[in-house]
């Protein structure tokens, strides 16, 4: 595990909940024509005038590289910022630099039609690009479903409109497929642990849009803030049923089932109680807002709910 | 007519001097009353917190533990299983983990400041943060047995490198068969950075464990635990022992150390001794707590500007306003953004500083 | 006046660095006498008196105090038998006087013991000896070099030494202030019988309060003696190559040496680099 394995996540849930959840419409359909020039609104409000089909794509963030392969876009990619790692081949690709603080020159000198960032971009980095006369479209889902909206968007704008909607029907079928399961099932309050000192996820973060999608309630849904440090008290008296452990210990230093059962006052918490604390496989099923969200949300559904779903 | 037979004489005679009978019986007088201050705000503590419990049940809860009077009282039980936990096994160890490391803390802040002779002394001045930082990180860093995190790693990795650097510091230091207090304080100096070197390579070597890193040298008492107050409570009584018994001879060194020695001292012997009781309090400290700054800091000034240099009177006072001032503050820091948790090292910071200002502008005499 | 020797210091030899301070010096200080150590600077005097108080250790020779060599004695035994009154001591001003006072109480408490009524009743005394008590609650900050002289001499007194060392006492003060110290360091010496060995600058007043005198000269002892013998213009251009006039006190006919001026043409005969 690097860094883009927590810290990026965090930056990309933290920034999903400054202003741009509010207006929750998806991106294809805001003030889109078709043909060009063609003006969307993007995630983070800004309205952005593509005047040719771009041929040429940077991406900022590796969220974003998974949706350019996901739509098959990848012969358009020429760049990808550090720490897109999927697909594989995506490690192949021109490096731009780190994911905060790209490589504007290298940006730059790739020539790029359209450059694909992220909310973090727009403190700086996005002006940055626009003043060389470079298109910048923040991509920032705030909810599930502006992913596959995002995919159609995508296609739209590179003409692979078929490949995209393919994609977005089969991952707005899985989606459907799991919320449509747990709709009459008890939601199930778990416990998401994002590291061992009690951070957890906030309201309106995208994780917790993906817990209550998956049947689940987060012990700080209530909470303010996009990764709040909770208060040992507060987790026991809410007494989760599951506990999912994002940080663990795999590698020395992370955190176990077991010294998770022996933090003082747990044991009478259900989840601990009934085992079941889950170790999350791979935390960018549930840390990048792409395609592979889909993959997280089936995962939490299952454990959750697995009474529900045949095990795989 | 003598001096002391005047008004102003006997005042004088009667005031800020703890040398005599009287004298004593004042300073026990003003300890048992800092020490009920410090016994009432763990009851009051108690009831406060992030999950609100009605203060009746919280009470019900504690009297149903105590050996023989919970037997007795026969209380029946109103509460859930996760209400006791919250009070019994998360705020109880908490609240008294967080009076003995304010406690242990200050009365080390106290003593190099007295050691020293310097009021911008505090507790890590010789090597201790960074010695406990580093130890920390190699814990996080270092490929070890899962078990042994399960036994606390990081806790003893942090003690172990505070104890190692400071020993390491103090033999540095050495010249010839002294230890100046000015080669001391560059050895910490450059034995500190040294390891804080280290340290910053390792986490830049270890991305993916920053956070956790950062989180602990923040400094924080979320995870107290009993079995944490059980290990570390042996070492700061230690360090109150060895320092206590030392306050006398603290006075006397004041002085410089050749005044010191004319007057009987073997000065050599109680600075190693005094470092020595100092780092262990803070090493046990800083153990469990992480680095949590300022209270080993003002707290001792504090005590002097109410209530004089004596460091007899200085030093247990010390622990106990420390004591007191910790815990409240890890109280505000785990109520005022409930659910959420804020850095106590902040807390301290905002709230310390303002009061000590205005003890300062209060009382104008010479405080050092 | 009879006096019993108290500190005998036998050919003791010291070097800092390689550097010879002191070779082969000897002497003696007896009860009720006022021992003055005159000298050039870094004729060894501060050196000896650091050895004698067993701050340092001399390389060869031996020191007694009472008969008792020193290595024998811990540093809280010497403390009961010897008290030094330094040069200018450090002292946090925030110390009251009384405060300070009763650190000289020091080397009688056993470590867990505080000080009681007996130490308060010694250091009164203390105080009132040397004529400072009614500025027992001042603050050190607050007094004048001259008082806080007098008060470092009581914390001295309050060890109850047998002999007591002093360091250039008079050297930062003003002419009245000077011949009060050296009145009250003799009256100690002659009225409670306490040995006294004083280093000095100062060889007027040297003459004037000393009962013997030693000169040091390059570690060394040059002259030793009643002042009237020590003290010529002879003896003087030896130990401090400095030329001077030493006549007669008119009022006691002790020494009194007077450096004269040079006249404008015997300074305009001085060879100056031009």
């Amino acid at each position: 595990m690097s860094l883009r394995t927590f810290v990026i996540p965090i930056l990309l849930l933290a920034l999903s909940l400054s202003g741009c959840g509010s207006a929750v419409t998806p991106l294809a359909q805001r003030g889109a024509t078709t043909g060009f020039p063609l003006t969307v609104t993007d995630e983070a409000g800004r309205s952005v005038t593509i005047d040719k089909e771009p041929q040429r794509l940077v991406s900022l963030a590796s969220s974003n590289t998974e949706l350019v392969y996901a739509a098959d876009l990848q012969d358009r990619l020429v760049g990808v910022d550090d720490y897109s790692d999927y697909p594989p081949e995506a490690k192949n690709m021109e490096k731009v630099g780190g994911f905060a603080k790209p490589n504007i020159e290298k940006i730059v000198s790739l020539a790029p039609d359209l450059v694909l960032a992220t909310q973090i971009h727009t403190k700086g980095v996005v002006d940055d690009l626009e003043k060389r006369g470079l298109k910048v479209v923040v991509i920032q889902p705030a909810k599930l479903e502006q992913i596959p909206e995002n995919l159609l968007l995508l296609g739209q704008l590179t003409g692979r409109l078929g490949q995209a909607e393919k994609v977005a029907g089969a991952l707005r079928q899985r989606i459907q497929t799991v919320t449509t399961k747990v709709a009459n099932a008890p939601k199930v309050r778990v416990f998401f642990e994002l590291s061992p000192d009690l951070i957890s996820v906030g309201r309106d973060s995208f994780l917790d849009d993906m817990i209550e999608k998956a049947g689940g309630e987060s012990v700080s849904r209530d909470t303010q803030g996009a990764w709040p440090k909770l208060n040992p008290e507060v987790i026991v008296a809410k007494d989760p049923q599951v506990i999912i452990l994002a940080d663990h210990g795999s590698d020395s230093g992370g955190v176990t089932a077991e010294m998770v059962r022996e933090r003082p006052g747990w044991a009478m918490v259900s989840a601990v109680k009934d085992n079941r604390i889950v170790l999350l496989p791979n935390q960018d099923i549930t840390n990048r807002p792409g395609p592979r969200a889909v993959d997280g949300l089936e995962f939490l559904a299952q454990t959750l709910h697995p009474e529900l779903f045949t095990a795989r | 007519m003598h001096f002391s037979e005047t008004r102003r004489g006997r005042l004088w005679v009667w005031l800020g001097q703890w040398q005599s009978p009287a004298g004593a019986r004042r300073l026990g007088a003003l300890l048992l009353f800092v020490a009920g201050a410090l016994l009432l705000s763990v009851v009051l503590a108690i009831a406060v917190g992030a999950v609100s419990l009605p203060v009746g049940t919280v009470w019900q809860i504690l009297l149903s533990r105590v050996p023989i009077v919970g037997e007795w009282l026969q209380l029946p039980v109103t509460w859930t299983p996760a209400q006791e936990a919250v009070v019994l096994q998360i705020r109880l160890p908490r609240i008294l983990l967080a009076a003995a490391v304010g406690g242990a803390l200050s009365l080390a802040g106290a003593t190099y400041q007295g050691m020293f002779r310097n009021p911008l002394a505090d507790p890590y001045l010789i090597g201790v943060a960074a010695g406990a930082g580093l130890g920390a990180v190699l814990g996080f860093a270092l490929p070890l047995p899962q078990v042994w995190y399960g036994l606390g790693a990081v806790q003893w990795l942090a003690f172990a490198g505070a104890m190692v650097t400071v020993i390491v510091v103090a033999l540095l230091a050495r010249v010839g068969n002294t230890t100046p207090l000015t080669t001391l304080l560059l050895a910490g100096v450059a034995l500190g950075s040294f390891c804080t070197a280290i340290t910053s390579f390792v986490m830049y070597l270890q991305q993916d464990k920053l956070h956790m890193i950062y989180s602990w040298l923040l400094g924080g008492l979320s995870l107290a635990s009993w079995p944490q107050l059980v290990t570390v409570l042996p070492y700061m009584g230690a360090s109150l022992v060895v320092i206590l018994v030392n306050a006398r001879l603290l006075n006397v060194l004041q002085l410089d150390e050749e005044q010191a020695a004319q007057l009987g001292l073997n000065v050599e012997r109680l600075k190693l001794i005094l470092v020595g009781g100092a780092t262990l309090g803070t090493a046990a400290a800083v153990s469990v707590s992480g680095l949590i700054g300022f209270v080993g800091l003002v707290v001792p000034h504090a005590v002097r500007l109410l209530w004089g240099q004596d460091y007899r009177v200085v030093l247990p006072l010390s622990w106990l306003v420390g004591a007191v001032f910790l815990l409240w503050s890890d109280t505000i820091a785990r109520t005022a953004l409930a659910p959420t948790e804020l850095p106590v090292g902040i807390v301290t910071a905002v709230c310390g500083a303002p009061f000590f200002l205005y003890l300062l502008r209060r009382r104008k005499r010479l405080v050092f | 006046m009879a006096k019993n020797v108290l500190l005998r210091v036998e050919n003791i030899c010291f070097a800092y660095n390689g550097r010879p301070t002191l070779v082969g010096v000897s002497l003696q200080a007896g009860s009720g006498e006022v021992v003055g150590l005159i000298g050039p600077n870094g004729s060894g005097k501060s050196t000896l008196l650091r050895l004698i108080s067993g701050i340092l250790r001399p390389h060869s020779g031996r020191i007694f105090l009472n008969g008792v060599p020193l290595e024998q004695l811990s540093r809280g035994e010497l403390a009961r038998h010897l008290a030094v009154v330094p040069q200018s001591p450090h002292l946090p001003e925030a110390f009251t006087a009384w405060e300070l006072v009763l650190l000289g109480r020091t080397p009688h408490l056993r470590l867990l013991q505080a000080e009681g009524p007996r130490d308060a009743a010694v250091a009164r005394e203390a105080l009132e000896t040397c004529g400072v008590w009614e500025l027992a609650g001042h603050r050190l900050g607050e007094l004048s070099g001259g008082e806080v002289q007098r008060i470092v001499i009581a914390r001295a007194l309050a060890q109850q030494p047998a002999l007591l060392l002093l360091d250039e006492p008079t050297s930062h003060l003003d002419l009245n202030q000077q011949t009060a110290i050296m009145d009250l360091v003799a009256a100690l010496a002659h009225e409670r019988r306490l040995a006294v060995l004083a280093v000095s600058h100062d060889l007027n007043l040297a003459a004037q309060y000393c009962d013997r005198l030693i000169i040091l000269k390059e570690g060394q002892v040059l002259f030793e003696g009643p002042p009237a013998e020590v003290i010529t213009a002879a003896n003087v251009a030896a130990a401090y190559g400095a030329e001077v006039c030493v006549v007669p006190h008119p009022r006691n006919s002790l020494p009194v040496t007077l450096v004269t001026g040079r006249t404008q043409t015997e300074r305009r005969r001085l060879s100056w680099p031009t």
